[in-house]
């Protein structure tokens, strides 16, 4: 038992391990170029000789994400609880939501450079646009499948809508919204990278480009490496937080893994 | 009540104390000008970076901000959105894009470098020793890429085939990596930067075959501030006094590249100071040559460089040339010539 625990603990490290070292060992053997693919050593190289340029850019990318991030998640909430609640709004708004999720972001990014000039705003609104999208369903579908025998029963003791809603439907819709919101997080990064790749004087994505341009790809690796962390980082934050607002659950999960 | 008045004769006072410092402050209030250079940060850009971080500008009267850009294309829709009062990109893409759009067009108010450095790179080993050489072979660039655009021009004037050729469509940054890697026979490109990258990889200059479009369309135009006709009607001080910043820039950078080029780390702290040097060096090798340019200053286009360069800008995209040439460059603001010397 406590050696399975370890194992599952150190499990993601070592799976890590393995997949650098296969990179190490595919650069080596095809004598693939640096400029190409570099090898792990000369990202993590390329990493620690330009640490100051790249936290500043990393931390321009992370407070721009999180502000574009939180201005999807409150958008996408709202949606969802209307979607979720009226029937109406549902049928008339879905298909147009869905077409517009489709369009590529970078597509509007030209146009929201032409409102609101380069920098953070467009890269913010990139990463809310592209959000959005996956929280709305999951609130509208963790809403619309609630219980209706539950409801029914709150109903027949004289529960008005709103109660039925904060008894029933939002704790129902939690486990969703936080599925949603792990989605979510990475969506808002690619968002904000992509803006920044157009228009931004500073950020990863502006890094990615410029460091591209000028053939230094170890530098590129090195900024993919830095998004890959912060998101996962964030996406375990998340888990944290939902593990603690929704173990009722997830009583199952731990006696089904087993 | 005697308080009460008091109070409010001081407040009245301090009010109109408040009031006529802020018209001072007014009066000696710079400019503030939203300038959108054509790509990311690089070499050729130092002349901005010099003027800007040594105040030439300010002396000026003008607060200039510099952003990136995302192509001489998105710059030139920038300058004309009004979201940028000025702009920095190829003035060759002014004749396309005014005959496109009559009622928002942009004209170029200083040419910074001469003529744009596009041509066609190969490398040695691919055989290929003159452009006679390129008929019918494999030529990487992206679609829109003024080098690709300018290819049938080339072609015509050394006398190929232009539809024989095979073109493989890419983005900049993989096209020199295709040349590289012998996947196709050569590229056509903005000439420093794709030397740049084949040195990157390792290749030495010896081995790398050059055909500068500029020594075989002598009418090829360069890069150059941009702005708005109107702005030009409504405030000539502003874009002259720009002018002139964007001058002792230049000539700042002309003299001492690897100098000017320190000052783009403000802009982009991981810029290769050496590589960057390198890049506006070659830029300037490439542009900045003729004996006409030396006699009469930065900024000179001879009218009959401009009426080809104009001219051929609107043959290769299959339009009428515009009637009045003072649209794509409008030489009016240019301090005079004894000024503009390097």
């Amino acid at each position: 038992m406590r050696s399975s625990k370890a194992l599952e603990r150190m499990a993601p490290w070592i799976v890590l391990a393995a997949v650098t070292l296969i990179w190490a060992l595919v650069c080596f053997a095809f004598s693939i170029p640096d400029f190409i693919i570099p090898g792990p050593w000369s990202v993590v190289r390329g990493l620690w000789q330009n640490a100051p340029a790249i936290s500043d850019n990393a931390l321009q990318t992370f407070w721009t994400t999180m502000a574009g991030f939180s201005l999807g998640t409150g958008v996408g909430v709202l949606l969802g609880f209307m979607l979720g609640s009226s029937r109406f709004i549902y049928y008339s708004l879905y298909r147009l939501l869905v077409g517009f999720n489709s369009i590529p972001k970078s597509a509007l990014v030209p146009i929201l450079v032409v409102w609101f000039g380069i920098g953070s705003v467009p890269a913010v609104l990139s990463a809310a646009l592209l959000c959005f999208f996956p929280i709305t369903v999951n609130v509208a579908t963790g809403l619309a499948t609630t219980n209706p025998e539950l409801e029914d029963v709150l109903a027949a003791m004289g529960a008005s809508r709103l109660d039925i809603l904060r008894k029933v439907g939002i704790p129902h819709s939690l486990p969703y919204l936080f599925a949603s919101l792990k989605v979510a997080i990475t969506l808002a990064f690619v968002g904000t990278i992509i803006s920044e790749s157009i228009a931004s004087n500073k950020g990863i994505g502006y890094l990615m480009v410029s460091a591209g341009s000028q053939m230094m790809m170890p530098l590129v690796f090195s900024g993919l490496l830095v998004i890959s962390v912060m998101a996962m980082g964030m996406y375990e934050i998340f888990a944290l937080i939902e593990r603690r607002m929704t173990s009722w659950a997830q009583r199952g999960a731990e006696s089904r893994a087993r | 009540m005697q308080l009460q008045l008091a109070k409010r004769q001081f407040t009245v006072a301090v009010l109109c104390l408040g009031a006529s410092l802020s018209a001072v402050n007014g009066a000696t209030a710079q400019t503030p000008i939203k300038f959108s250079i054509d790509w990311t940060f690089q070499g050729v850009h130092a002349p901005f970076a010099v003027a800007i971080q040594k105040g030439y500008y300010k002396r000026e009267g003008l607060d200039v901000t510099m952003d990136r850009g995302a192509g001489s294309g998105d710059t030139i829709g920038r300058v004309a959105a009004g979201t940028y009062d000025i702009g920095y990109g190829d003035s060759n893409l002014l004749v396309k894009f005014n005959h496109d759009h009559p009622d928002a067009t942009v004209t170029a108010a200083f040419m910074v470098y001469n003529s744009t450095p596009a041509g066609v790179v190969t490398l040695t080993k691919s055989g290929i020793r003159e452009p006679k050489d390129l008929a019918s072979k494999n030529i990487a660039s992206p679609v829109g890429d003024a080098a690709r655009l300018l290819f049938p021009a080339f072609a015509k004037t050394v006398g190929i085939d232009s539809g024989n050729i095979e073109w493989t469509s890419s983005q900049p940054n993989l096209r020199d990596t295709l040349l590289f890697q012998g996947k196709v026979d050569a590229v056509a490109s903005y000439v420093p930067s794709t030397i740049m990258a084949l040195e990157t990889f390792g290749i030495k200059q010896d081995d790398i075959v050059v055909f500068n479009y500029a020594q075989y369309l002598p009418g090829l135009l360069g890069s150059g501030i941009l702005v708005k006709p109107s702005m030009l009607a409504e405030k000539p001080l502003v874009i002259r006094a720009f002018i002139k910043g964007t001058i002792a820039g230049l000539q700042d950078a002309l003299k001492d590249p690897e100098a000017a080029v320190q000052s783009l780390k403000q802009y982009d702290a991981l810029i290769n100071v050496p590589n960057e040097a390198d890049r506006l060096k070659l830029v300037i090798a490439y542009s900045m040559q003729g004996a006409a340019l030396k006699e009469q200053g930065l900024g000179f286009v001879s009218q009959a460089q401009l009426r080809a360069g104009v001219g051929l800008m609107a043959d290769v995209n299959g339009i009428a040339p515009p009637d009045d040439l003072s649209t794509i460059y409008n030489e009016t603001l240019l301090p005079p010539s004894a000024e503009r010397m390097f």
